[in-house]
């Protein structure tokens, strides 16, 4: 049987679709027919659009024909995350509070990806309001790894990912607030890039916390990572955080390698309390990254033993904010994780917030020290593999500890102090579940970060590697 | 019990609820923190339910252990992060 088109990433599609070798009908057809065989047993999905699919379909099929061909993402099928607002779909954020939500806009990054020619499948299942990390959810139910049914795809965009990695679209857009780009690129095996603060528009997203909220895609490679940012990035004036730098061409930078760079290694903290078969994974990627030319240098960071708590005093106050209106009406309707967060974001000292957004101040100066001797700075994204579903506790080594805690931990930093950072598979684990390589570097250098995972994923065969079922 | 390890228990839902209960040193733990969070609906104007106030009480319990190093760090006049620079 001949392999579908739809798992192939989007570089590959995009020359068949320009020289109108295959149609996106074709593609978004192998979509629909993937979600329909797969939707019971991953649940990647919330609401599924195969009428404004179609539609986006046939008009980007036209397009095509009539030779007004957009770019690389015409005629491709994504998938958004369920908390950004799309004009005329259902939007929940994973929850009953906001009812059958039909918007009467588009975020800012959705209307991008649209003008870009991308064709919707769906919205993609998540955890309730972004608020934790494993999409584990009180009122859609789990979504589930596609590596591994029995575990989570992590979170908070574990539908995007999973969907994703299981070829039930081509990309999707996601939200990362304490790691819920890469978290789920790591745990599904997908690439997952949060952007510097302030690169992508957030207008048009459900907000967790909006001084850390980030905007970004979740493909099947890191090309397609350059693509989909170079459609959504730039300044817009839906969004005061977002930035009028200008935007880089991220594709041809791919180009470049990365002979020459300075590898840092964060030895304390992003290295302690680390799975054995995710540290050594990650020490064969530096290998391999050495092997390119790269240089690894140690570097320090101080501080970072507070950024649990940063977190923990920013995420709760601005969520509790937000939700307040919602809390005094129709509290019952969350979910009994999310509600008590936000009953207790109630409590929080307005001191402890202003320190923690001192402190982030702190972080920004460490992280710049450390760029100054190094280009990138490397470690793993998650401590742990992903748990069964149900499951509260991971092994980190030689620390057992919750999984909220486990897998924000090198996360956060990023989020923090606003940092791009991408997640790229660098191995699978005995039991075959994926593991992830965290690569980040200094404010608006995406570009770099792209090149870096670029030259590794191409001398590494990960991110050729599918989850299969039964025909 | 550590902090992290009863913010897990906490944000779990039910079976976490009823070993946090099962756990009378935890209790005598909370205590003075549910007191604390019953008689702040002064301040934030609203009333938590009992069914919210345990757990409740319990997370900000462990945020507040995880604070104590937060807060003792020493920030001079370092102010807020308003923006991200690309320097």
């Amino acid at each position: 049987m001949a392999e579908e088109l739809i798992v192939r990433p989007i570089a590959e599609l995009a020359p068949l679709l320009e020289k109108k070798l295959i149609s996106p009908v074709e593609l978004f057809n192998e979509a629909l027919l993937r979600i329909h065989r797969l939707q019971r047993d991953l649940n990647s999905f919330i609401t599924i659009t195969p009428e404004e699919g179609r539609r986006a379909a046939l008009r980007a099929e036209k397009e095509i024909l009539d030779r007004h061909y957009r770019g690389p993402l015409h005629g491709i099928p994504i998938s958004i995350k369920d908390l950004f607002a799309t004009r005329g779909i259902r939007t929940t954020a994973g929850s009953k509070v906001l009812g059958s939500w039909i918007p009467d806009h588009d975020a800012t990054a959705v209307a991008r990806l649209y003008e870009a020619g991308t064709v919707l499948v769906g919205k993609a299942h998540m955890h309730e309001f972004a608020y934790g990390v494993t999409s584990e959810n009180p009122h859609y139910g789990p979504a589930r790894n596609p590596w591994d049914q029995a575990r989570v795809p992590g979170g908070s965009s574990g539908g995007s990912a999973a969907a994703v990695a299981s070829s039930q679209c081509s990309a999707s857009l996601g939200s990362d607030t304490g790691g819920s780009i890469r978290i789920p690129s790591a745990a599904c095996g997908t690439v997952g890039l949060k952007p510097t603060y302030g690169r992508v528009s957030r207008y048009g997203a459900v907000p967790l916390a909006w001084s850390l909220d980030h905007v970004g895609p979740i493909t099947k490679s890191v090309e397609d990572a350059a693509i989909v940012l170079g459609a959504i990035a730039g300044p817009d004036p839906g969004d005061p955080s977002a930035s009028s730098l200008p935007v880089s061409d991220y594709r041809r930078s791919l180009l470049v390698g990365a002979s020459g760079l300075r590898l840092g290694i964060p030895k304390s903290y992003f290295f302690e309390h680390v799975d054995a078969e995710v540290r050594q994974a990650v020490e064969r990627a530096i290998r391999q990254l050495e092997t390119l030319g790269g240089v690894p240098v140690e570097v320090e960071i101080p501080a970072l033993e507070n950024c649990a708590a940063m977190d923990a005093h920013i995420t709760l106050v601005e969520a509790t904010s937000y939700h307040d209106p919602y809390l005094k009406k129709q509290a019952d309707d969350y979910g009994p994780g999310v509600r008590t967060d936000l009953e207790a974001g109630r409590f929080l000292l307005a001191t402890d917030y202003v320190k923690s957004q001192r402190a982030r101040t702190l972080l920004q100066r460490n992280f710049h020290k450390a760029f100054q001797h190094a280009d990138v700075i490397v470690s793993p994204t998650l401590p742990a593999l992903p748990p069964p579903v149900g499951e509260m506790w991971v092994q980190s080594g030689d620390l057992r500890e919750n999984v909220i805690d486990a897998f924000v931990r090198f996360n956060i930093p990023y989020d923090l102090t606003g940092l791009p950072a991408i997640s790229v598979p660098c191995g699978f684990s005995a039991m075959g579940l994926p593991i992830g390589l965290q690569i980040a570097a200094k404010a608006f250098d995406e570009a770099t970060v792209l090149r870096v995972a670029y030259a590794y994923e191409q001398s590494t065969p990960w991110h050729l590697s599918r989850p299969t079922w039964p025909q | 019990m550590s902090s992290l390890d009863r913010r897990g228990l906490i944000k779990a839902g039910g079976l976490g609820l009823l070993a946090l209960l099962a756990n009378s040193e935890t209790i005598a733990q909370d205590s003075p923190m549910t007191t604390t969070l019953r008689a702040m609906s002064v301040i934030t104007g609203v009333q938590v339910s009992d069914q919210w106030l345990v757990p409740s009480a319990g997370l900000v319990s462990a945020i507040m252990d995880d604070s104590k190093p937060l807060r003792s760090l020493e920030l001079g006049s370092i102010e807020p992060a308003t923006r991200f620079q690309s320097d």
